[in-house]
């Protein structure tokens, strides 16, 4: 447990570096802002959400108003994934959705 | 190649059969072990489940049982089951066909809760053999004279392992080159990679079967050769769960028609957010839904047989999402399904269905899809 604890922990603070260097922007170019896209912030951040323990998918989604949002997928919203889940990433809002197990639809 | 999702209904139906067996065989040899479909399968996980451990569970399944019998003696009692209440007490399950039956109905039996449920005829499911059918009363699990048209139940002749048969969805039709191809996943075709439970595994040639062996007691015999399995192995290194089997000369409709949508477009089309789709799959028949997420990254973990062992875990990139509360889109048993735009005549395909949960669908891009195999859509 400690291990794992250790693990969100390293992958939550990653994702907050990843906000504090800049959420939505990079300064690539000195005078220029570039902003990401949803589908950048999935392809480049993917990876570090779904080693969480617990996160089952990571998409684009919408949020109740519309606006263009990060959907985390999580097998079951335990107290502490709500409380160490990202509120943002890459300047997007995340909605957080419980999925249960995903798993192949054939029949046996 | 996964077990589950008749609905929970069906579930306790077939838990209380379950555990009436059960009571009627202990002591009874377990040297011979037969085949069984994913019913059967799914009430041994029930049993284990409840069935030992809660003595209120078995008192109310002897009420129910001893109340059958002049239950069902008013024609418009078609069943009666041990379910749970809302706050998880076992309850009796009485199944009416009309509003009148339901008032009435007791309260209680002996002591023991009773819920009613007003259902469809019996007849509908005399229609629907292994459990699937659209709401417009269309079979997807019956032998079709052919030629066929697709979303039905379908599979690998040979996928029997472990005491257990497996199936899915013949979901679409596409063409490769001159060659027209039924399009299904590949974890419904040729996910079996080891000799493992049944003595050989998935190989290019072998026949693809209507209806699946899960829809015919596990008996191929029972079902018809309709397309060759063309070995693909689209998994674990590409992104898409996807196999395709060449059709039999004169045993699928050629126009590509599925059950309760027909004739599709030949151009496909892009998902976006809030899109209404709709799917004919086996299990579910004909289901409408939208698209709650794009580009998705998702994990999924695959067996190496039929009831085998753990194969792999994808992680799929680009995936659609589609809402799917309480498995009503898409339930086990839909994988292989084609999802297309919920239009009229001549829908265009979005995705190809082949994961979810009870309450999240995925499917494959289409075009992602048919790049992997350089095919088109046949349509109009």
């Amino acid at each position: 447990m400690k291990g794992r604890r250790l693990a969100n922990a390293l992958v939550i603070l990653m994702l907050a570096g990843g906000q504090a260097a800049g959420p939505g922007c990079s300064d690539k170019e000195a005078g220029t802002v570039e902003t990401w896209t949803i589908a950048e912030v999935i392809r480049d951040r993917a990876a570090e959400l779904m080693a969480i323990p617990g996160v089952t998918g990571v998409a684009e989604g919408r949020t109740a108003d519309d606006r263009v949002c990060l959907v985390i997928y999580v097998h079951t919203l335990t107290p502490a994934l709500e409380r160490d889940l990202p509120r943002e990433v890459g300047g997007f809002p995340v909605v957080v959705e419980e999925s249960g197990e995903i798993r192949p639809l054939g029949q046996g | 190649m996964k077990r589950q999702s008749i609905t929970r209904l069906a579930s306790l139906l077939i838990l209380t059969l379950a555990l009436a067996g059960l009571f009627m065989f202990q002591g009874c040899s377990d040297s011979e072990v037969s085949p069984v479909s994913p019913a059967s399968r799914e009430a041994d996980s029930l049993v284990r489940e409840f069935g030992s451990l809660n003595p209120r569970l078995r008192e109310v399944m002897t009420i129910q049982e001893s109340y059958t019998p002049s239950l069902m003696s008013s024609p418009e009692v078609i069943g009666t089951a041990t379910t749970f209440t809302e706050d998880g007490e076992p309850a009796v399950l009485i199944l009416v066909t009309s509003e009148k039956a339901v008032t009435r109905m007791p309260a209680n039996l002996d002591g023991a809760r009773v819920e009613i449920l007003l259902t469809d005829p019996i007849v509908a499911m005399k229609g629907r053999p292994g459990g699937g059918g659209g709401g417009g009363g269309v079979s997807h699990t019956a032998i079709q004279t052919p030629p066929i048209q697709l979303g039905c139940s379908g599979g690998w002749r040979h996928d029997l392992a472990n005491g257990y048969c497996c199936g899915g969805t013949l979901g679409s039709l596409i063409q490769v080159g001159g060659q027209l191809r039924i399009l299904s996943n590949y974890h419904v075709f040729e996910a079996d990679i080891v000799n493992g439970g049944n003595g050989r595994s998935a190989s290019t040639g072998d026949p693809i079967i209507q209806p699946a062996l899960i829809d015919i007691g596990c008996n191929a015999a029972s079902g018809q050769d309709v397309a060759t399995l063309v070995v693909s192995r689209a998994l674990p290194n590409s992104n898409v769960d996807a196999s395709t089997a060449n059709i039999i000369s004169g045993m699928v409709d050629p126009g590509g028609a599925i059950l309760e949508i027909g004739t599709l477009s030949s151009q496909t089309a892009g998902a976006f957010i809030g899109q209404a789709v709709k799917k004919s799959g086996r299990t579910t028949g004909l289901t409408r839904s939208s698209i709650s997420g794009l580009n998705a990254t998702i994990s999924v973990a695959y067996e190496n047989e039929c009831a085998g062992g753990s194969a792999f875990t994808k992680t799929f990139t680009g995936q659609i999402v589609i809402k799917n509360k309480a498995s009503k889109f898409l339930a086990g048993g839909d994988s292989g399904s084609l999802m297309v735009e919920d239009v009229t005549t001549n829908p265009r395909a979005v995705g190809l269905l082949f994961a979810g949960s009870s309450t999240t669908a995925i499917a494959n891009p289409i075009d992602e899809v048919l790049n992997h195999f350089n095919a088109t859509m046949v349509g109009n």
